[in-house]
This record gives structure tokens, sequence and C-alpha cells, in this order.
């Protein structure tokens, strides 16, 4: 590829980028413009609703310490996506090998999710203290079934007539399973991977909701019940825009690990 | 070998026609990678070592799945239909190549030498051992319902009956005394094997 090529697929990458994003930053924009239209002329009282400007200016003064929790909540969420992956990838591989273990182990997968984590949080705060391992349990909790479930799928989804040819070429079980399934698995597990990590970081501010002695869920608890309604929404808007930075942190290692798609 | 390439996505080239000796163990990776490398020409495939499958034609696949097969040395080729899946002028492009490529390979061919890089990269294959002997054939076995393609590439050709599968006639192919098949010896082959399965009652 020549220099030009390369410039000219360089810009045609970065009008499709803009065309990605362009979207729905212009209905984010009208929906923020409608939003302080609304403060203004309602004259609601900011402690009810603050506008976006004033959230904008207060979350700027406080930026020191939401920064400070926001570390807190992002280390929570990527040891917990961390362990997820452990645990995934090790339940998948199980599950793949052995049939019954599928059989045994896939319903409590299930039934897994129908925890309700609001409810037993505080319980695990009650077993483990204030410290991280009540946060990683559930941020655990939360990203170990998507990931388990799209990698079991892709491990299964491997193609018969290649099963066979690997079998024809004399390969062990572990071979077929290094050379073949896995490779072919990974973009299932990174699919499962996008939709973990975006609740990554809302688990693990779940998490500090119901203890802890700091992270962005704690801040939140705090600044309401100060009434700084202001700070609050500052710092949901840093919650997703730490999911959205996760999110696109994973779509950029899938498109360097996932390169012959 | 089978009618899909079955070439792994995720592996180049050169990494798929390795991956036979890769999993039989018999060399190192790198050692597989260079004796794929150094038959990549003769499988028209030299500058593509680093391409991946998605960026190939079908014949250049089927070529890589061949060279694939050929690699790991065993004493029998099994070719089930190989060319199924490729258009009609791919298939027949493929067909003389392979016909020629044979023929050149086992170092009977038109000008009598061996293949001295072939031999040099292929020690313990079929293809060096036979190099040894004047008969061609004896290395593969291809199950085909392109009676042309039997023709073509074979020494002698076995008809099979539709359900249950038995030979019902064996049809030798002629060759001159240059080893090359002439346009009609390939037809009078041609006519016994469709002969053979008119018999059958197979609409042909």
């Amino acid at each position: 590829m020549n220099g030009r090529d390369h410039a000219a697929g360089l810009s045609s990458r970065l009008t499709s980028t803009a065309a990605v994003l362009l979207p729905p930053l212009a209905v984010l924009a009208g929906l923020i413009a409608a939003w302080e239209l609304y403060v203004e002329l309602s004259g609601i009282s900011r402690v009810t609703l603050p506008a976006p400007s004033r959230v904008l200016d207060a979350g700027f003064t406080s930026r020191d310490l939401l920064f400070d929790n926001a570390v807190v909540t992002l280390k929570e969420a990527l040891v917990g996506t961390a362990v997820s992956i452990t645990l995934g990838i090790v339940l998948a591989l199980v599950i793949d090998a052995f049939e019954p273990a599928r059989r045994a182990l896939y319903p409590l997968l299930v039934g897994s999710q129908t925890i309700p984590v609001v409810v037993i949080a505080p319980l695990l705060v009650l077993w483990f203290g204030f410290e991280l391992t009540p946060k990683i349990v559930v941020v655990t909790l939360y990203t170990f079934f998507p990931i388990t479930v799209s990698l079991v799928a892709g491990l299964a989804a491997t193609d018969r007539e290649a099963l066979l040819l690997m079998r024809t070429l004399g390969a062990n079980r572990a071979q077929t399973l290094r050379l073949l399934q896995i490779p072919q698995a990974l973009p299932y597990l990174f699919t499962g991977l996008r939709i973990a990590v975006t609740y990554a970081v809302v688990g693990a501010v779940f998490a500090e909701w119901s203890g802890a002695r700091r992270g962005l869920g704690i801040y939140i608890i705090l600044m309401k019940n100060s009434f700084r309604t202001d700070l609050v929404f500052a710092a949901i808007f840093l919650v997703a825009a730490l999911s959205l930075a996760l999110f696109a942190l994973v779509v950029v290692i899938e498109k360097a690990v996932v390169r012959w798609r | 070998m089978f009618q899909k390439d079955l070439l792994f996505p995720w592996r180049n080239v050169l990494d798929n026609a390795a991956l036979g000796l890769e999993v039989a163990g018999v060399c190192g990776r790198d050692e597989a990678r260079r004796r794929a490398a150094a038959l990549l020409p003769r499988f028209g495939l030299e500058g593509f070592e680093t391409h991946h499958p998605a960026e190939l034609s079908g014949g250049m696949r089927q070529r890589v799945a061949l060279l694939r097969t050929l690699l790991l040395g065993r004493p029998l080729l099994l070719l089930d239909e190989p060319f199924a899946s490729l258009d009609a002028l791919t298939r027949r492009e493929l067909q003389t190549w392979l016909r020629d490529t044979w023929r050149t390979a086992i170092g009977t061919g038109e000008h009598g030498t061996r293949n001295k890089q072939l031999d040099a990269n292929l020690p313990d294959s079929p293809i060096a051992r036979l190099a040894e002997t004047p008969r061609r054939s004896e290395g593969a076995l291809l199950v085909t319902h392109d009676v042309r393609e039997a023709v073509l590439l074979s020494d002698r050709v076995y008809v099979m009956s539709p359900r249950p599968g038995r030979i019902v006639a064996e049809v030798p192919v002629e060759r001159g005394p240059d080893g090359v098949t002439d346009a009609l010896r390939l037809a009078r082959a041609e006519e016994a094997v469709l002969n053979a399965l008119r018999l059958q009652d197979v609409p042909v």
C-alpha cells in the first residue's frame, strides 16, 4: 500500500467513524438543550433538577474528588471483569468438554442470573466487609454470564467438517482445542465481553451502594443526602462515560485480535 | 482432502499449509513452514505466503488445501471430490494443473527429470517414493461425479452403482508412449465410463 492509498484509507476511516458517532451525538445534544431550556423556563428548583450547565460546572469544580472515586470504581469493574473472563473461560471449556457438565452446570448458570443482586449485595458486605471483595463478587455475578454463554456457543459452533479434518490429521483433543476451537470461538468471546463490560461499571456502583468507603456509588449516595443533585448527575455521567470507554476498549482489542473478519 | 477447502480463516496461507505437519509434530513449526514455503511456487501460491484465505480465490484455496494434504507425506492420498465446490472454469484449470503437477512431481514427466526441490522437501512422501517407480497413480484415490475429471486424472476408473454402491466396471485409461493421454484415448475412456453408468440406469 503506498502513502496516498494509506492516507485515503485513513480519511475514509475517519469519515466512517464520524458517520457512526454523529447521529447519536446530535440526538444527545438535542436532549441536553431541551433539558437546559426546560430548567430555564420552568423555574424548577435546582435541587430537584439542576440544569446541564450547572451539572458541568459543579462536576468541574469537584473534578479531583470525582476522579479519585472514579478510579476506585473503575478498578473494581476491571478486576471483576478479569475474574469473570477467567471464570467464564474455565466454565465454558468444562461445559464444552463434558456433556454431563453441560447438563449439570447450564441450568445453574441461568439460575445465577435470577439472583436479585440488589438484595444480596448487603449480605456480601456483611460477609466480606467494606473492601474490594464484595464489589468483585457483584461485578462477577453481573458479567460472567454473557462471557460464559457466548464462549460455550462459540466452542459448540465449530464446523463439523473442520473437526473431521483435525481428526484426519491425527490431532489430539488439546490440539483440536488450541488450533481450531479456541481461535474459532474468539469472536464469540468478544461478543460476550462487549455485553459484560457494559454491566461491569454499573455492577461496581451497585456494590458500593450497599457499603463502601470510596467509589462513585457511595459518592452518589453522599451527594444525594447533602442535596447536591448536580453532583449526583455529574457522577452518573461519569459512570456512563466509563462504561462507554470500556466498551470502546473491548472493540479496539477485538479489532486487533480478530483480524481475519 | 475434502470438498470444502476447510482452511482456517485466522491462519495465513503458509500456516494453513503447515497445519498437518504441525499437528503431526514431525517437525517444529518453523520447519513445517519452511517445507510449505518451498512448495508454494509449484502450487501457484508464491507471494501469497501471508495472505489469509478470505483474500484468495476458490482455486487458490483448494490448492492450499491440497498442499496441506500432500505435506503430510501419507502413502495414499484420498481426494473426496476436491474440485466439486469450484466453478466450471476454475475446476478445469485445477484438473489440468493437478495432472501436470502430479506427473512432473513423480519424476516421469515430459522432461523425465525428477523435481529436486520437491524431493528435498518431501523426503518421506509418496511422491518422493513413487519417483523410484514408473507407475504414477498408486498414490491417490479420487472420488468424483465428474466423468471427464475421472478419466483426465486417473490411470484406472472404477464405476460404482447407485445404492448399494458396488464396483460395477473397471475402465483403464490408456497412455501414449510419452505418458500423456491424448484426446482420442480420453474420449474412448470417457465413453466406456458413461456406458457403464448407463447400464446402471444412471441418466447421463
